[in-house]
């Protein structure tokens, strides 16, 4: 690479020096047909020569560094799986897609640059130097090359100082964007309560901040730039009149005083990334801490060398279960108790943020409780593989997640060396067999991105055949039935109740119709748990459950 | 593509000062580049070499050089001509003019080898560095003249540069102000159904990003079709002034620079919409991983997925070799090599002619200066391989940005008229989206000033598309059939938002607009108080909701990060929709997930706020229209079931077979 880097400058080099010696050759009238061939082949002879090799050495470092992309997409693809929740309660899903599109785009970019920058710049700037000091005149040389780094790097510095306004104009230019989104997806509402003058005023001052920020960042980078051309002109000046001194003086020939000029000109492109290396340098470093802060995070639920392997269990005993998400100031669930035996069917209800979820998704292992402790079969749940206790579970959840794949895939997810009859049975199961005649092509239509040709109960059956495909130890209903009529909903439980005998399921809903032949029923309230025992207890117990139990079903019918 | 340049043009207009001052300041450049070369070929030929031009033996009175008591001056013959020949950085003196050609010297006898073969003898000596500066002597002052009228040529060429780039920096800045300011103001009067044909996102980034378009394609324009053009012009002046022969030699060249380029571009373009297809994908394919990550993970589903993205990640890699590729072998490494052949021409043609032609004289300026010149005939070719291949881009930008400035408008006008009583009646209404597929087919509803009615239906019966009809959010146009009236006139002979000051909506998901929950409650009648703001939605039961946020009524909120759950927005709507207080209110119930708790305080919002006008509820819980004055159940867009609650539950048929499934398992 060196090598190739130190042969592109030479030949780079070359054709001025040529231009210099034919202009020499020819003025002197010492030009034969024979020196005229050998200038014209070199001068053809060395550009082509450059062509290549520049093709050769371009090609070899984009292809180095595309490969690098490469491999540090794979890495932090692997990463993002190995992460747990509280890594994604901390990075929104923009940031962490832009660290590895944007940021990572900036780590090749300033890698690619900085190999060419700092080694082939620097490099050729020394090479150019050495020629012109040693075949034409160090005096020339001394006079005006000196002005360029100095007064580059100079240059370099303000504008860097200025830069900084750059901040400044990204949150103006973020609060425009954000009103242009503001009023597309408020539009019904302006127009409803006409108020589109007055959102128009809005809206054509945002673009007026906006606007009026830019104009002087552009002011300021017109007027700023040329200053870089000046520094080049009073070089190239001081080398064309000390030039010109020098020859009249007896010094140098005219070809020489070209061939300087030449030079000249051809230091300046590498003079100035030299000088802006630094700007390069310190936005690489923003993008590189930032790429790197992903990689380098330690999810706080991980497996240890000793972490014991699981394929079954008989009880789960949740002792004193305190959680408390990452970013919160107050615990979800507080000092939560209760066991759940091999085969029993566990109901979890109560008001909306009560922590239900919070409660049931600590068997997923996607967080570390911050109190007390989840037992199976007497060992804290810890002490298994993560990747062995998610393989226990079947998870329906709240919100239903489709990917870009056709339904069957989908559902497959849940286990994809499932059979076809396997296949066959958890969407009869999941009561999703109804749905796909209505389908363009069946189990094979692909999915949109987000899933938007099937309704909300369609995909909440998709997810139940997706967990029930695993046939898993335990199967978790996150309050999963919401979105189906209560029809569809007796069918599942009773199937639920048919073909899982002996398997654990745990139902968390808002309908007490789903959960009322449940072993066990956990009221859920402020993160703690009010009441608990089945159905029939529970409706001759006061408190929330029959309050809310007589609210349903009395809601209906109202003053009647 | 003209059609398209004519649209920007109109944003130019307004400008023609500073595009005046555009062109003016780059003809300027032009021209001053023109100057450089022939300035730096004075200095060598006139002055420098000129040295070697004859020597007239002259008077002291006429004399321009002093030379061992001789006097010599160059302008005219006035005695016997000397030579002084230049031999590296070694000068001699010779008594004669001296033949052209290769120059020997041996002691003091310089042997000259015409380019013929003849070879010619002179006696010479060397002369010492006073000697030599005695003859430059006369040059000192006009070369000093001359690098420095160089010196302030460039910094013209600077200052020139710095006027166009301003100027057009400013006409840019403008232009986008301009363009965006109409864009907003035409899609405020669009029909609503462009709303709901592209996702928000989209429409947004018309406004944002394809006024970009706009900019690149004024600054082809620009670069292209004005500078790179005079650049082109400027350099054959100066050519055809040095050299016609090869001047015109190199519009040879043009027929293979075009079809080179047609090639690159062709290829370049194919290249650019994969590479962004990929980078594009790459995000969707993240933005999908990273949503369905919890689920990904706890069913160990992973192989699949990091497989699937690998290969991905590694088309992108091979697309954009291949892109590098386009560009090493014919794109800038190319023009670069041809850049550098350009000299190799330039000393062939003239050595050639030197060798060949007798006599011709060929001197080092115009060497120089051709050098020059052609380079910059170059240039433009660079120029021309960039600015194309951000062409087609930047018109597709630039067409989807017209598309929205010079959009479907609808009537704008805006009258006061008296409240409406709040009778409504939908007489025989056929409506379709799409021609030949009727959403709407037949309804007929009446609804009396002051009632509530609940509409009910499955998704796709027709429920908001009557609403939508209402709102005037959609017409009647070709095959529809029948008439809405408010209070008797058909709402077609008002002006859409003279129609609208008397209607108000709560919709689905409200929009929550920045600024404070009072602002969004007071939304644009200013005469409300924050007070006053506040009152009114803890009237209606959003007390909860203000004590919860820190600075109650005052809490910022914004279209994105606000964690006000569906209802709490709703219920934000219901206080803004008292403020306004509309003759007409329409509700589309919340379809997401809602608590009891939550569904109660709706309700409430909902008793309050059906005072004083009529009521319009598309509900999907029958909870919410139970004590509705009528309630329409519709199915596929027909009207099927009209009456109170109790009238329906009484018919048996459809209304009351919805409600049982609702009820049934509740009951057991």
């Amino acid at each position: 690479m060196f090598t190739l880097l130190l042969s592109i400058a030479l030949f780079a080099l070359v054709p001025g020096w040529l231009l210099g010696l034919s202009i020499d050759t020819i003025i002197s009238g010492g030009l034969t047909s024979t020196s005229l061939l050998l200038l014209g082949s070199s001068l053809i002879a060395f550009p082509t020569v450059r062509y290549g090799l520049s093709y050769l050495y371009n090609y070899t470092t984009v292809k180095k560094s595309q490969q690098l992309a490469h491999a540090l997409r794979k890495n932090y693809l692997s990463h993002l799986f190995n992460m747990d929740s509280s890594f994604y309660e901390k990075y929104q899903k923009g940031d962490l897609i832009s660290r590895v599109t944007g940021d990572l785009d900036a780590i090749i970019q300033s890698a690619t640059n900085l190999l060419e920058g700092l080694v082939f710049n620097i490099g050729f700037i020394l090479i150019t130097l050495l020629l012109m000091t040693i075949t034409i005149s160090w005096q020339l040389t001394l006079i005006s090359v000196l002005i360029m780094p100095i007064g580059l790097t100079i240059l370099n510095i303000i504008r860097e100082g200025k830069r900084k306004y750059f901040k400044k104009h990204r949150d103006i230019y973020a609060a425009f964007t954000e009103k242009m989104l503001e009023s597309v997806e408020g539009q019904k509402a302006i127009r409803a309560y006409v108020q589109e003058d007055i959102d128009l005023k809005k809206q054509h001052q945002e673009i007026n901040n906006d606007i009026e920020s830019w104009r002087y960042i552009v002011k300021f980078e017109n007027w700023f730039n040329p200053l870089f051309e000046v520094i080049y002109g009073v070089a190239y000046a001081l080398a064309f009149s000390f030039g010109v001194y020098f020859i009249i003086q007896q010094m140098m020939t005219l070809g020489g005083l070209i061939t300087f000029v030449t030079y000249i000109g051809m230091l300046y492109g590498p003079f100035i990334s030299i000088s802006g290396i630094f700007a390069q340098l310190s936005q690489a470093t923003i993008a590189v801490d930032r790429f790197e802060e992903v990689l380098k995070h330690i999810p706080v639920v991980h497996d240890s060398p000793t972490s014991k392997a699981i394929l079954g269990f008989e009880n789960i005993h949740f002792k004193g279960v305190t959680f408390q998400y990452p970013f919160d100031k107050q615990p979800v669930i507080k000092n939560i108790s209760f066991s759940i035996q091999k085969g029993q069917t566990i109901g979890v209800v109560g008001p909306t943020g009560a922590g239900k979820s919070t409660l049931i998704r600590q068997l997923l292992r996607e967080f570390n409780v911050s109190n007390g402790s989840v037992l199976i079969d007497d060992t804290p749940i810890e002490r298994f593989k993560i990747e062995d206790i998610r393989q226990l579970v079947g998870y329906v959840p709240q919100s239903h997640i489709l990917f870009k794949l056709p339904v069957e895939e989908n559902i497959k997810i849940g286990n994809p060396n499932a059979s076809n009859d396997v296949v066959k049975s958890a969407v009869k199961m999941a009561d999703f067999e109804k749905d796909l005649p209505y389908l363009q092509s069946g189990l094979q239509t692909m999915m949109g991105e987000t899933g938007v040709n099937l309704s909300g109960g369609q995909k909440q059956r998709l997810s139940i055949a997706r967990a029930l495909i695993k046939d898993p130890q335990i199967l978790i209903l996150d309050d999963s039935l919401s979105a189906v009529d209560m029809k569809t909903e007796r069918t599942i439980i009773q199937h639920l109740k048919d073909l899982r005998k002996g398997k654990t399921n745990i139902i968390v809903t808002h309908r007490f119709s789903a959960i009322q032949e449940a072993d066990l029923i956990l009221v859920l309230e402020h993160g703690e748990i009010t009441q608990r025992g089945t159905h029939e207890a529970l409706i001759r117990e006061d408190g929330w459950y029959k309050r809310q139990y007589i609210t349903q079903l009395t809601g209906l019918e109202g003053q009647d | 593509m003209f059609k398209t340049i004519k649209k920007v043009w109109r944003y130019v207009i307004p400008y023609k000062g500073l595009l005046t001052l555009t062109i003016a300041a780059m003809f300027i450049v032009q021209l001053l580049g023109l100057a450089a070369p022939l300035l730096v070929k004075s200095i060598m030929d006139d002055y420098l070499i000129g040295i070697e031009r004859p020597w007239y033996e002259t008077t002291e009175v006429n004399r321009q050089v002093e030379y061992q008591g001789r006097y010599f001056q160059q302008d005219e013959p006035t005695g016997d001509p000397i030579s002084i020949v230049v031999i590296g950085t070694t000068y001699y003196f010779s008594e004669e003019v001296v033949a052209i050609g290769q120059k020997i010297i041996n002691g003091n006898t310089l042997s000259i080898v015409t380019p013929q073969g003849e070879t010619f003898d002179y006696d010479v000596s060397i002369m010492t560095r006073d000697e030599v500066f005695q003859f430059y002597q006369p040059s000192v002052e006009p070369l000093i003249w001359l690098v420095a009228l160089l010196f302030i040529r460039l910094l013209l060429q600077i200052f020139f540069t710095y006027i166009q780039r301003l100027s057009a920096s400013i006409i840019n800045v403008n232009m986008v102000r301009d363009a965006r300011k109409d864009a907003v103001r035409s899609l405020q009067r669009m029909p609503m159904s462009y709303f709901e044909s592209e996702p928000s996102g989209k429409i947004a980034n018309r406004v944002i990003s394809d006024v970009g378009g706009m900019m690149g394609l004024f600054s082809t324009i620009i670069n292209l079709l004005v500078n790179a053009s005079m650049a082109v012009i400027f350099a054959y002046v100066g050519m055809f002034y040095l050299n016609p022969t090869l001047a015109l030699m190199t519009f040879l060249v043009f027929p293979f620079v075009y079809v080179w380029l047609r090639f690159f571009v062709k290829r370049l373009n194919k290249l650019a919409v994969k590479v962004n297809e990929n980078s594009s994908m790459i995000t969707a394919q993240l933005n999908e991983i990273i949503n369905g990550i919890s689920i990904l993970q706890i069913f160990n589903f992973r192989k699949t997925i990091e497989d699937k993205f690998d290969r991905l990640s590694f088309d992108t890699q091979k697309e954009i070799l291949k892109e590098q590729h386009l560009h090493l072998g014919i794109g800038w490494n190319m023009i670069r090599l041809v850049g550098a052949l350009v000299t190799a021409l330039i000393v062939i043609f003239f050595g050639y002619g030197y060798l060949t032609i007798g006599g011709v004289v060929i001197t080092a300026g115009t060497i120089y200066a051709y050098n020059d010149y052609l380079s910059r005939l170059v240039e433009p070719v660079g120029t021309l391989f960039r600015e194309i291949g951000n062409l087609q881009h930047s018109l597709v930008k630039t067409e989807r940005i017209f598309r929205v400035i010079d959009g479907e408008q609808e009537d704008n006008q805006l009258t006061t008229i008296p409240r409406y009583k709040g009778n409504i009646l939908f007489d025989n209404v056929w409506f379709s989206y799409q021609k030949g597929h009727p959403i709407i087919k037949g309804i007929t509803i009446s609804m009396d000033a002051g009632q509530m009615v609940g509409l009910v239906g499955h998704t796709g019966s027709g429920k908001s598309t009557l609403t939508n009809l209402l709102l005037r959010f959609y017409d009647f146009k070709e095959g529809d059939i029948g008439k809405i009236f408010v209070d008797g006139v058909d709402i077609t002979t008002y002006p859409k938002r003279t129609f609208r000051s008397h209607i108000g909506i709560i919709i689905q998901d409200p929009v929550m607009f920045k600024g404070t929950i009072a602002d969004n409650i007071r939304f644009g009648i200013s005469s409300v108080s924050d007070a006053e703001a506040e009152a009114i939605l803890r009237d209606i039961g959003g007390g909860s909701l203000l004590n919860k946020l820190e600075k109650g009524i005052h809490q910022d909120v914004s279209r994105g990060g606000t964690n006000l759950s569906v209802g709490e927005k709703q219920l934000i709507s219901f206080a803004r929709a008292i403020v306004h207080d509309p003759a007409i209110l329409i509700m589309d119930e919340a379809t997401a997930n809602i608590d009891t708790e939550t569904e109660q305080l709706i309700q409430k919002a909902l008793e309050k706020a059906r005072k004083g006008r009529t009521l319009i509820v598309i509900a999907h819980r029958l909870s919410t229209i139970k004590n509705a004055d009528k309630i329409v159940v519709l199915e596929n867009g027909l009207k099927v079931e009209e009456g109170s609650h109790k009238q329906l539950i009484a018919n048996n048929a459809t209304y009351a077979n919805i409600y049982r499934s609702q009820i049934k398992t509740r009951v057991e």
